[in-house]
């Protein structure tokens, strides 16, 4: 295998039952892993846009683009260069704090650009938007306060600039 | 015009040409039968839903148009997974129509629910559950359109009770005229090029090439070259050397190493082929399905479209490169004793013009090694999937389509799998020959285990074949020798209905 590295695929579906498994089974079915997958509703009434991160080679992709463009549910196949798209993860993460160390929680957070949506006596949970390096970077720095629970999405992702999915 | 989901379901049939449909009813099928039972359509009801999905099969393997089978929720759906799992792997287009609980109590586990649009989302080109009676019109014409568009294949369409009984609104619709996939601009050159710079080129004619037997033939004249085909390509050439692969022809697989170029046409480099190209040979590409181009062997130019057009489009741009192969000789076959797998030869003598189906085993292999097709439509084959069970149903389906006889070779290993089948051949008074092969063993697995691991593959207690095919209203007879053979097929091509030649095979019998 050559030239394995992350890519990014954003896939417009029809929103109709079944798309989901359909598409995830397609990868799993075929011995694609999926990294990450995010579904949402678009601007454009019925179509939903995937976003899914898979590791593979350039045969693997090109395989994986025809598979998915052969499916009835499938509108449109782009695979976003790395270098040319802007992605977003979301995380929401608990940390335990106390009297001691909550403000120091605060600055970690202020340093990440985090915002602080929910504060008890004994915990503080933290919203960070930003790519997945930046997610992982928080998680190292609050590890030592104790995380309480966390919960990520997958990544979404558009292409820099002012061409979009829908352009031929 | 308003009416039941299930009489329009009925309508969408007619007007999709369908004349014929392959099933079993029940409880949540039943208002579906109802109107099939009001129209014109001719039922034929089969001993099981497994073989009424290898009849649709069949019958859309060599009839050309597309089958269509229908069973109820539950185990009648299950039943049909293999039929449409072998479908899927060989590219025939089949509509499957289940029957489910009402939508009240889909997901509750009621009696005989099962998700079967769940269970054969890997093994359909598309499928759904149908929620309202609405949607039930463009979905059974989705299903049609699916079926029969580019590579072709089975579909499914899970209408709930209540949604059969609901009312709909019915307005005709003539069946959407299809667009074959036209070749790029760019594609056809490239190919071209790569064809007029190779010495030694070859036509690899795979299943996908059989819809395009004149446009083949015309190109293969072109290019004055040798043919070789797939096993699922059989019949797409008179002109064919033989099939390639690990059982095929000597002849055709010599070509094929001899060859600097393959122009391969619909076909998918199964593993079964695909060896010889991981290294050295040169590849054109063409087929209609992109996703098979580069999917399992890599192509140095390649036409992503419908092979009728692409051929057409690349006659005219190549010249003749005439060569010739060297000439091997056939692998031997070990007969030890009864009926030879070579004697199969003699089949066409008597029945020229039959289908030819056959079941999985040794005796597949023989029959398509000995037993020439060259028709596209001729023979009836589960290569994808390698069913046992296949072959009669698919035969009765093949008939049914055609009017054409049909000769079934099976194993005594396949055979018991779906001899309930000849209820329905006897019922419908299809002109079958079945040549069972027995060699008392599941013989391509036999061969493969060592002498001491044999015992599980010896089938030790076995029917009276001959008088069990009596029983069902066939005629039966013996052959123990390849004389025997032939003047019990004499007898058999001048008999009309179902008849059964048990021929007796020696255990350790095969192409060596
Ligand atoms: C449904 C199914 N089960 C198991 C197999 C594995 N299998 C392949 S060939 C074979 C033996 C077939 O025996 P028989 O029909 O008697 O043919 P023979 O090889 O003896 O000619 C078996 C068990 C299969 N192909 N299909
Ligand atoms: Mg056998």
């Amino acid at each position: 295998m050559e030239n394995i590295k992350e890519r990014t695929l954003s896939v417009l579906v029809d929103n109709s039952a079944g798309v989901l498994t359909r598409i995830s089974g397609l990868f799993s079915r075929r011995g694609y892993n999926i990294k990450s997958l995010a579904v949402g509703e678009t601007e454009r009434e019925g179509v939903s846009r995937m976003t899914v991160i898979v590791s593979c080679d350039d045969r693997a992709l090109s395989q994986i683009v025809a598979q998915l463009q052969k499916q009835e549910c499938v509108r449109r196949v782009r695979v976003l260069e790395n270098a040319n798209q802007i992605s977003r993860e979301l995380l929401l993460i608990k940390v335990s704090t106390n009297a001691q160390n909550r403000t120091q929680v605060i600055e970690i957070a202020n340093i990440f650009r985090a915002r602080v949506i929910d504060a008890s006596p004994g915990s503080l949970t933290l919203e960070l938007t930003g790519e997945a390096d930046k997610s992982a970077a928080l998680f190292e720095m609050l590890g030592e306060f104790g995380i309480l629970e966390s919960t990520r999405t997958g990544a979404v992702a558009v292409e820099r600039g002012s061409g979009t999915i829908y352009d031929e | 015009m308003k009416m039941t989901g299930a009489q329009a379901a009925i309508e969408i049939l007619r007007e999709q040409g369908t004349a014929v449909v392959f099933g079993y009813p029940g409880a949540n099928v039943l208002e579906i039968y109802r109107a099939l039972a009001a129209s014109d359509i001719r039922h034929i009801l089969t001993s099981s839903e497994a073989g009424a999905a290898h009849a649709a099969d069949g019958f859309s393997r060599a009839g050309g148009g597309v089958g269509v089978c229908i069973a109820t929720s539950g185990p009648g759906a299950t039943n049909l997974v293999t039929g449409i799992a072998t479908a899927y792997m060989d590219s025939t287009p089949v509509v499957f129509i289940t029957g489910n609980v009402p939508r009240a109590q889909v997901g509750t586990d009621s009696f005989q629910e099962v998700d079967i649009t769940g269970i054969t989302l890997p093994i359909t080109k598309w499928n759904m559950l149908v929620r309202t009676p609405d949607e039930l019109c463009d979905s059974l014409r989705t299903a049609f359109r699916i079926a029969r568009e580019g590579r072709p294949g089975p579909v499914l369409v899970d209408i709930p009770r209540d949604v059969a009984l609901g009312l709909c609104e019915y307005s005709p619709k003539e069946p959407e005229v299809l667009c074959p996939k036209a070749p790029s601009d760019s594609d056809i050159p490239s190919a071209a090029s790569l064809v007029e710079r190779s010495q030694r080129p070859i036509i690899l004619a795979g299943g996908g090439a059989k819809t395009a037997p004149r446009e083949l033939e015309n190109f293969r004249a072109r290019l004055d070259c040798p043919l070789v085909t797939t096993m699922m390509g059989i019949g797409a050439s008179p002109h064919s050397l033989g099939f390639v692969g690990q059982n095929g022809h000597a002849a055709a697989n010599a070509a094929l190493d001899a060859a600097d170029l393959v122009i391969a046409v619909g076909t998918r480099f199964s593993d079964r082929v695909a060896r010889p190209f991981e290294d050295k040979l040169s590849l054109v590409h063409i087929d209609v399905d992109r996703a098979e181009i580069g999917k399992n062997v890599a192509a140095a130019a390649s036409v992503e479209a419908d092979a009728a057009l692409a051929l057409k489009a690349l006659t005219p741009l190549v010249t003749p490169k005439p060569w010739s192969p060297p000439t091997v000789a056939e692998k031997r076959t070990a007969a030890r004793g009864g009926v030879s797998p070579r004697s199969l030869s003699t089949v066409r003598r008597y029945f020229p013009d039959a289908l030819v189906a056959t079941d999985v085993g040794e005796h597949q292999i023989w029959a398509v090694r000995f037993i020439g097709v060259d028709d596209p439509r001729g023979l009836l084959t589960p290569g994808g999937l390698g069913t046992m069970g296949f072959g009669l149903g698919a035969a009765v389906g093949g008939c049914i389509a055609t009017g054409r006889r049909a000769v079934l070779v099976t194993g005594d290993g396949s055979f018991m799998m779906n001899l309930n089948e000849l209820a329905t051949a006897v019922r419908e008074s299809v002109d079958l020959t079945v040549l069972l092969m027995r060699n008392r063993a599941l013989g391509m697995v036999h061969r493969k285990l060592r002498r001491g691991e044999r015992a599980v593959t010896e089938l030790k207690s076995q029917p009276d074949f001959l008088r069990l095919a009596r029983s069902f209203g066939a005629k039966a007879w013996l052959a123990r020798s390849d004389s025997e053979l032939e003047r019990r097929l004499e007898t058999a091509s001048k008999t009309s209905g179902v008849k059964l030649i048990e021929c007796r095979v020696g255990r350790d019998t095969h192409i060596g």
